[in-house]
């Protein structure tokens, strides 16, 4: 009889509880669906703009840090990765996020410059199973390796970004989204 | 109807125990005397002119004044002893005071140093903080109201007076032009509706002309009316001409609309000893030559790996930063082709990274903790990461902005609608730090704890 009642209650407790999680799965506006989408291209500019600190020389170790620290916060998991090509040879590398970073900030030029561009989306937002919402954003990064005021090597590199976003209902009606940077990929260099 | 009579003042004439020993300069609205008390204390006396006296108006408005000045107390204001009368004539005993004021400096063309500039900046900040938080604008900052003693402390003048100026100028023609130079837009337009804003808009201009040695109008070439125009509707001229970290300071202190206005103070780098700079380069050649020699060692083996085009990455390393990585087996990958593998005819760059060596610039942001107006404190926080300051000032700033903000506060970010998502505090400043692309924020919820701590902070930005 205990168990049952045990039962009973659990479900009591579990049941309305799914069903509210089910509910706060917010059905989006057309004005908040293009604000999201907004918001989400501005975090691929929050990523770029921790790159380019990362490559600039004239920028002490420490601050860089903390650069990488915010970057690697902007994905899903430090496990993401991060494909890197050239046009020296055909090789695509892949390194995890934080490898990566580090990667960047040694990188043995006197100057770099990495400028990304046309960072637009690659496939819309749509909703998976899960309930939260997917994407892909394509960008165009130039990377210009200099030494002293020649530059050395560039080239221009088309990457796809996987986003994940999570959008919820918060308890006064108003649309809360948290986006999610996945792994990047390498499309094509130039 | 009393008649008033008023005789000559002279030496030797008491007020409020002290004794007129000399008179020491004389104005438009007042006379001041040197006087001394029993104990052999100066005081300075301002005594309002006979004619002025006369004005019930203003001599009211004159006392109501020494009353409010004798309640201030700070180290970078002059100190009002006592208001009293002296043959009729209202007057204001206050300390005395050995030095120049800024408009004397300005005139001999004397040099100031960068550090004292750097200081006095910091203490009007002070002095003007202290007041605005009891509610008073001084209304008539400028160079001639800003005394240097001959230790080098500044003194704010003449609080208050700037009302009883008003009074006297509306009696008048022509004696405006003094301090409109440095008025506020707003103070030109409606000059009795002013709040603290205005001050710091007149601060801004004040050290304008201390940095650039003029005025940004011309009042010999420009009418009052030109001069009035620009104040309200352009931007000051030559503002690039001020290097940082004054510019971005003048350029928030003087926005044209009020309550955009932000002061902050400028951290002040502590002198160096002369031989330090020789000893630091000494030591960066030493550490330079022992870090190209460990490097060199380590670059064969990733030559090696990377001709034979192996790329692989260990994914169980700790991480860690810096030049040393580089040199780690495992972390070899050079995806980026590095400079060797580039034919070229340039010298190989030296591949230590020489960001250890990078001075750093110590002006951190200081923005008081505004117990009562988090608000205000948080807005100028953000106006302040988004102007143009050395990252490295932001960077060391972060800290002392989060000390007013609870260990788990929250910035909730906005575009437009109702979509919104959220950073933790720090994130968020260090997101402003590197961020180039962030116009305007703009604070439109805070909340804080019972301790003052901001919580959370809601935001549009852009």
């Amino acid at each position: 009889m205990y168990k049952i009642l045990l039962f009973i209650g659990f479900i009591l407790v579990i049941v309305p509880n799914c069903l509210k999680a089910q509910s706060t799965i917010k059905t989006l506006s057309n004005t908040d669906y293009e604000n999201i989408k907004t918001g989400t291209l501005e975090k691929i500019t929050e990523l770029e703009s921790y790159i380019i600190a990362m490559t600039d020389k004239a920028i002490s170790h420490s601050i860089k840090q903390q650069a990488v620290s915010n970057a690697v916060k902007l994905f899903s998991s430090e496990d993401n990765i991060v494909q890197v090509s050239n046009t020296i040879n055909t090789n695509i590398d892949t390194y995890k996020i934080r490898n990566y970073f580090n990667h960047i900030m040694v990188l043995g030029y006197s100057r770099v410059e990495i400028k990304w561009y046309d960072v637009d989306y690659y496939t819309d937002l749509h909703k998976g199973s899960d309930g939260k919402y997917y994407a892909v954003v394509t960008v165009f990064q130039k990377f210009e390796g200099y030494h002293g005021d020649n530059i050395i090597y560039s080239d221009i590199t088309q990457k796809n970004i996987e986003i994940e976003i999570d959008i919820k209902e918060d308890p006064h009606g108003e649309t809360f989204w948290k986006v999610a940077l996945g792994d990047i990929s390498v499309v094509q260099t130039r | 109807m009393d008649t008033l009579i008023f005789t000559q003042l002279h030496s030797g004439a008491e007020v409020n125990g002290y004794i007129l020993i000399r008179k020491i300069g004389e104005g438009g609205m007042a006379e001041v005397w040197y006087a001394e008390n029993k104990i052999k204390k100066p005081a300075a006396i301002k005594i309002l002119r006979e004619d002025l006296s006369l004005n019930i108006n203003i001599a009211d408005r004159f006392k109501t004044e020494a009353d409010v000045m004798v309640g201030l107390n700070h180290v970078n204001i002059r100190q009002v002893y006592d208001y009293s009368t002296i043959n009729n004539r209202p007057c204001i005993i206050m300390e005395y005071l050995e030095g120049n004021d800024l408009k004397e400096i300005l005139d001999i063309n004397k040099n100031i140093s960068k550090e004292s500039l750097y200081i006095w900046w910091n203490q009007i900040i002070d002095a003007l903080k202290y007041t605005h938080k009891k509610g008073i604008v001084h209304r008539d900052i400028k160079p001639s109201n800003i005394f240097i003693t001959t230790q080098g402390q500044l003194k704010l003048l003449d609080f208050g007076i700037a009302k009883v100026k008003d009074s006297i100028s509306a009696t008048r023609t022509g004696t405006q032009m003094g301090t409109l130079l440095y008025m506020s837009p707003e103070q030109v337009k409606e000059s009795k509706n002013v709040d603290f804003y205005s001050d710091y808009y007149s601060l801004g201009v004040t050290f304008y002309h201390l940095l650039l040695r003029k005025s940004p109008y011309d009042n010999s070439t420009l009418s009052q009316f030109e001069i009035m125009d620009s104040i309200i509707n352009k931007p000051l001229a030559g503002i690039n001409n001020i290097k940082a970290p004054f510019k971005n300071n003048i350029v928030n202190a003087t926005h044209k609309i009020p309550n955009k206005r932000t002061l902050n103070k400028i951290s002040i780098k502590p002198p160096r000893p002369a031989f330090l700079l020789p000893l630091i380069i000494v030591i960066i050649v030493i550490l330079g030559t022992i870090l190209s020699l460990l490097i060199v060692d380590k670059i064969n083996p990733l030559k090696n790996r990377i001709a034979s085009n192996n790329h692989s990455v260990d994914n169980n390393i700790p991480y860690s930063y810096g030049v040393e990585q580089n040199t780690q087996d495992n972390l070899i990958d050079e995806s980026y082709p590095q400079v060797d593998e580039i034919e070229t005819e340039v010298d190989q760059p030296d591949p230590v990274s020489t960001d250890h060596i990078i001075e750093m610039d110590y002006n951190v942001i200081q923005l008081p903790p505004y117990r009562d107006n988090p608000k205000m404190y948080v807005q100028e926080a953000f106006d302040a990461f988004l102007s143009d300051i050395n990252i490295d000032v932001k960077s060391e700033s972060i800290n002392t902005i989060l000390q007013n903000f609870a260990d788990s506060a929250k910035v909730k970010i906005k575009s437009t609608g109702t979509a919104y998502t959220i950073e933790n505090a720090n994130n968020y400043f260090t997101m402003l730090m590197f961020s180039n692309n962030i116009q305007k924020i703009e604070i439109v919820d805070i909340k804080y704890n019972q301790l003052n701590k901001v919580t959370e902070v809601s935001v549009i930005q852009n």
